[in-house]
């Protein structure tokens, strides 16, 4: 989906491209809290539409632990099989965009995770300069809700929510 | 019988310390990983252009040790290589440092890193530079 907003033309609409976008994930569970960092995730916006896209590698997910990292591949995320993650969205009120300053609004769209499709509504923190925008969010994602499986075995040792952080950086070309 | 007892425990003993081991285990350093592919950055660039499913099944999740020419430097944590590939597709490389090379744009550069895919560019991270 970000490919496809990144190559598609539309002559009065600016395309900022972040791929350089960082994406982390906290889970408190009572064994052991797990955190993974992806520093290539990218990122367009579209102005002035406001629309707007994400798309992660999942194998680019680093943990501390190796075996960790290994069971979030194989036996949770299957990232041979989905090796993506995606999302494609609307700023909610992208005329904010034109002005200088933070502020904050939702983004709504769709995410697919583990080859499940969801609605996802997120709210962002926006900071408008006249050479970037930068943007933060952080929100909850429900295991469950993208069929993604943890093994009855350690069930009560992993959360059934994520937090997720993500921040981008978009240098101005409008 | 007290044979036995200690064999067991020698066992059990040798067990726990296996699975702590196991549970603590870090990455391996990239540097000391045994490369899977070595190729020339614009090769490994067009496989993931012209088809990204059969590249992912060849390349993603190995070692591969590339040369190409470096197109910029992103000095961050970490630091990111962009390097030449095909006219549409780059690569790009996350090392495993935040230094800044003293390589300049248009050199040459050669470094082993973990491919995990294509986004607009194809990734490697883990990478570390080779002389």
């Amino acid at each position: 989906m970000a490919i496809v907003l990144a190559q598609s033309s539309a002559k009065a609409q600016s395309r900022l491209i972040d791929r350089s976008g960082t994406v982390s994930f906290y889970s408190s569970a009572p064994m052991e809290d797990i955190e993974a960092t992806n520093n290539s995730a990218l990122g367009i916006v579209e102005i002035p539409s406001g629309k707007a896209a994400v798309s992660i590698l999942i194998k680019g997910f680093k943990f501390e632990k190796a075996l960790m990292q290994e069971h979030f591949n194989e036996n949770y995320m299957e990232s041979d099989k989905y090796p993506k993650a995606t999302f494609s969205g609307q700023i909610a009120d992208p005329s904010m965009l034109a002005k200088l300053g933070s502020f904050q609004t939702e983004i709504q769209g769709q995410m697919t995770l583990h080859g499940v499709t969801k609605d996802l509504t997120m709210l962002c923190q926006f900071n408008v300069s006249e050479k970037e925008i930068t943007v933060k969010s952080t929100f909850n994602l429900v295991v469950a809700d993208y069929d993604i499986e943890i093994p009855k075995l350690v069930r009560n040792n992993i959360a059934k929510e994520v937090e997720v952080t993500a921040n981008f950086k978009f240098q101005r070309n409008d | 019988m007290k044979k036995i007892l200690i064999v067991a425990g020698l066992l059990v003993a040798a067990g726990i310390a296996y699975g702590l081991y196991e549970f603590n285990r870090t990455g391996k350093d990239t540097s000391k990983k045994a490369s899977d592919f070595v190729l020339q950055a614009t090769a490994l660039s067009a496989a993931f252009e012209m088809d990204e499913v059969k590249a992912n099944d060849e390349y993603l999740d190995k070692v591969i040790e590339v040369e190409g020419v470096l197109l910029s430097q992103e000095v961050g944590n970490p630091t990111i290589l962009t390097i030449k590939g095909t006219d549409m597709v780059s690569l790009r490389a996350e090392l495993t440092t935040n230094e800044q090379l003293e390589t300049k744009a248009g050199d040459l550069v050669r470094l082993k890193g973990v491919c995990t895919g294509l986004l607009l560019d194809v990734v490697l991270t883990e990478c570390v530079i080779l002389d």
